[in-house]
């Protein structure tokens, strides 16, 4: 049984990541990238952090007390799981299909494949892992700019303006100790969970009952670019 | 006897009203379509009151629908109806058609709007009992595993069993989930799934967990009835693998969804244990699997989802594939009706209540249409003269049906008023939908997304939102809401009970949910 999951695996993977380098593809699967995200509209200008986790099928985008964590599936669904990390507790979904906005590059990647496939290849430089790019995109609506890691799957830094609007995504760190990584889901793969569908029936549990009462998406950490350079949830919501 | 010549009479004077008022009136009126099926409907009933009635039953079939208020039956009968191509509003789930039903009060002891748990325990035992407790009476403390000993109550499936006759359990939700779990657990609380969900409080002091309970269900009510001896449930089918399986990846199965498909932190395999125990027994996980239990097959247990399996409209996209209620129920069936003496079975459609608390009508009542198949093919599987089948519902939910739309306005459509042909504008100059919740999360357009779940992506939407160039009727359509909650919750108006068989016409008139119990008492004779 392990030999086929492993085999589907491989098979998603060989499909993602067609055409790089192979000892490269085994470094980004497991690694941790933190994130400086900045965003400015005319006179304010906010900045927060931002961690990408990556460990084989699973992707985690870390920001505050919020985990989003999303598995990928042999039959090429995508499930998500929502850790709180102040509660040590997490709530579980349904997968969904890979459509749209639960486009799996754009998880793992934070772009979204087929936008970083239609962006204009600029300059590139370095050899083998090190190797960059620096990629365009422009439309009537949006600028983006993209330095990326093309053999990590990795973005360097992002900048995209929109009229007044402009964000800038840029790679503070990154580490690819697999110890520190297993670590880390093993981690949240202890915290409670509950489905969500069972939150319902659960407002006597105070951590659940506020979640009810008050909603409970507490600025999203998730995001980025779809392939048509749309923005997917970028903005947080409080309530 | 006597109830034969009451009817009689009663037969009689229905009959020569029928005659002498007829001819009074006019023939737009006497011969109207109307008229003439509603006598044929009455004729048909009179007819059925000078039977026979038949008190004890063979075998019976308990059918939960989770969630399935009035409401929810209404619009799932328009909205079948409405895909066979019909107005929809004429039509009748199959249930429906039952000769005798009962409207339900659902309050728990300590709830006005009641929960899965205290409702199941009061159909399934005879008592009312707390909100989130389960197979316990009122005097437990929820969470209080030191409360449980000497409140346990004995269920009609342990009844049955003690009294010879198979039984099963199926369920679209997971199967240790509350609704099912009533058949065969004591909990003091419906979250104790397993091990990992228990405080180490009540795991020291003794209390099980209700995966393992159902598992030990054999040798658990064999200590508590001295002298008895019984030969465990016999079929098993529905979701929740998660709990029977070590937190261990070396144990996922071909459906895993999660890296680690196992809960339990105690180490034990429970469908190894299972299969111990009864290695005559066949256990399965997949649609592959269902399909190949052999007919002379008398124990099953089948986990088809590491969680609650998955909607109706939903089960394509299962990772290994999976039964629908329907084939679930004439599988049980066929298990089942091997034993002599009879059976009992539950079945619960646990998802309908999932939908609603994501707001979304259409896998609500999707999965309500499924529930109205599986009670047909379980008419349809046995003798009518020797099976009492019972369908009801455990709660409602705050599903509303609305405005003023015109005759055949699709269901789930956008209200139409009589002689219009575009959406009726509200006061805010914008269209609105028949269906609707009183609160949860509100608006979603997800489209083609079948999934209800994925409404919970994005925070409660409350209020109006302009319907202009919205497809309400798409599976992903999550209709709006009054007040915002990140999950729409039950009501605590009645349900409704719909009988048929030896004993049905007990269900009769506005009862208590633990009258239920009573009934299939008194069909079985189970305490007697």
């Amino acid at each position: 049984m392990k030999k086929l999951i492993t085999i589907a695996v491989m098979l998603v993977s060989n499909h993602l990541y067609a055409n790089t380098n192979s000892s490269c593809v085994q470094s980004s699967s497991q690694i941790k990238a933190q994130y400086q995200i900045t965003e400015s509209q005319q006179n304010h200008q906010q900045s927060r952090e931002l961690t990408l986790w990556r460990n084989g099928e699973q992707v985690a985008h870390q920001s505050d007390n919020i985990v989003e964590l999303w598995q990928h599936l042999k039959n090429n669904q995508i499930r998500p799981i929502r850790y709180f990390t102040e509660h040590k507790r997490g709530i579980e979904y349904q997968p969904s299909e890979v459509t749209g906005k639960q486009s799996w590059s754009a998880k793992y990647q934070l772009l979204d494949k087929k936008l970083i496939d239609k962006m204009k290849l600029v300059s590139e430089q370095g050899q083998g892992c090190d190797k960059s790019q620096l990629l365009e995109f422009a439309d009537k609506n949006i600028k983006i700019k993209v330095n990326w890691l093309p053999e990590l799957q990795l973005a360097q830094s992002i900048q995209i303006s929109q009229g007044q609007y402009a964000r800038e995504i840029k790679l503070l760190s990154k580490n690819t100790d697999k110890t520190l990584i297993n670590q880390q889901f093993k981690q949240w793969d202890l915290y409670q969970t509950t489905d969500y569908a069972d939150v319902g029936d659960n407002e006597n549990d105070p951590f659940l009952a506020k979640m009810i009462n008050q909603g409970f998406i507490e600025h999203g950490a998730t995001g980025f670019y779809n392939q048509n350079g749309e923005m997917l949830q970028g903005h947080g919501h409080h309530h | 006897m006597k109830i034969k010549q009451v009817a009689s009479a009663i037969g009689l004077t229905l009959a020569l009203s029928a005659h002498t008022f007829a001819s009074v009136l006019p023939d737009a009126q006497s011969q109207s379509e109307w008229y003439t099926s509603a006598q044929t409907k009455l004729s048909d009933k009179v007819a059925g009151s000078q039977t026979e009635i038949k008190t004890k039953a063979k075998n019976v079939i308990l059918f939960v629908g989770d969630g399935m208020g009035i409401s929810t039956l209404t619009a799932a009968r328009i909205l079948k109806g409405q895909l066979d191509g019909n107005s929809g509003e004429e039509g009748y789930l199959s249930f429906e058609m039952f000769p005798y039903s009962a409207q339900v009060k659902t309050y728990n002891v300590d709830a006005q709007t009641p929960d899965s748990a205290g409702t199941m325990t009061a159909m399934i035992s005879g008592v009312k009992t707390d909100v989130g407790v389960i197979g316990v009476d009122e005097d437990i403390v929820r969470g209080d595993c030191s409360t449980v000993a000497g409140n346990e109550l004995v269920t009609a499936t342990e009844l049955a069993e003690i009294r010879g006759l198979a039984t099963g359990l199926v369920s679209t939700a997971r199967i240790t989930h509350a609704t099912p779990a009533a058949t065969y657990a004591k909990s003091a609380d419906r979250n104790w799934e397993d091990v990992s969900d228990m405080s180490e409080t009540a795991v020291t002091a003794g209390c099980e967990d209700i995966a393992s309970q159902l598992v030990n269900f054999e040798s658990n009510l064999e200590a508590r009835f001295a002298g008895v001896d019984v030969d465990g449930i016999d079929v098993v089918m529905g979701g929740g693998r998660r709990h029977f399986l070590p937190k261990d990846e070396a144990y996922n199965s071909n459906d895993a969804v999660s890296s680690v498909e196992g809960d339990r932190t105690d180490g034990r395999d429970l469908t190894a244990e299972w299969q111990q125990q009864y290695p005559q027994g066949v256990y399965v996980t997949d649609q592959t699997g269902f399909d190949a239990i052999a007919d002379d097959t008398t124990k099953v247990f089948a986990l088809f989802n590491e969680s609650h399996m998955q909607y109706e409209a939903d089960r394509a996209n299962d990772v290994a594939g999976e039964p629908s209620l329907s084939a679930m129920t004439t599988k049980a069936i066929d298990v089942l009706a091997k034993n002599e003496k009879g059976f009992f079975l539950t079945v619960e459609s646990g998802r309908i209540d999932h939908a609603h608390h994501a707001g979304n009508a259409y896998n609500a009542l999707s999965d309500t249409i499924e529930l109205a198949k599986a009670v047909q093919a379980a008419y349809d599987s046995t003798d009518p003269e020797e099976t009492l089948i019972l369908v009801t519902a455990d709660h409602s939910h705050v599903f509303t049906i609305a405005g003023y739309p015109k005759r055949g306005n699709p269901i789930l459509g956008k209200v139409v008023a009589v002689g219009e042909d575009t959406p009726t504008l509200a006061n805010d100059g914008m269209p609105y939908t028949t269906v609707g919740y009183a609160n949860g999360l509100g608006f979603r357009d997800l489209g083609a997304e079948t999934d209800a779940d994925a409404a919970y992506n994005e925070a409660a939407v409350a209020g109006r939102i302009n319907l202009d160039g919205v497809d309400t009727q798409t599976p992903g359509y999550h209709q709006e809401v009054t007040v915002p909650l990140s999950s729409e919750t039950h009501a605590g108006e009645d349900i409704s009970l719909h009988a048929t068989g030896p004993g049905a016409h007990l269900a009769q008139g506005v009862i208590e949910q633990n009258v239920v119990f009573h009934i299939i008492d008194q069909a079985l004779e189970l305490t007697e």
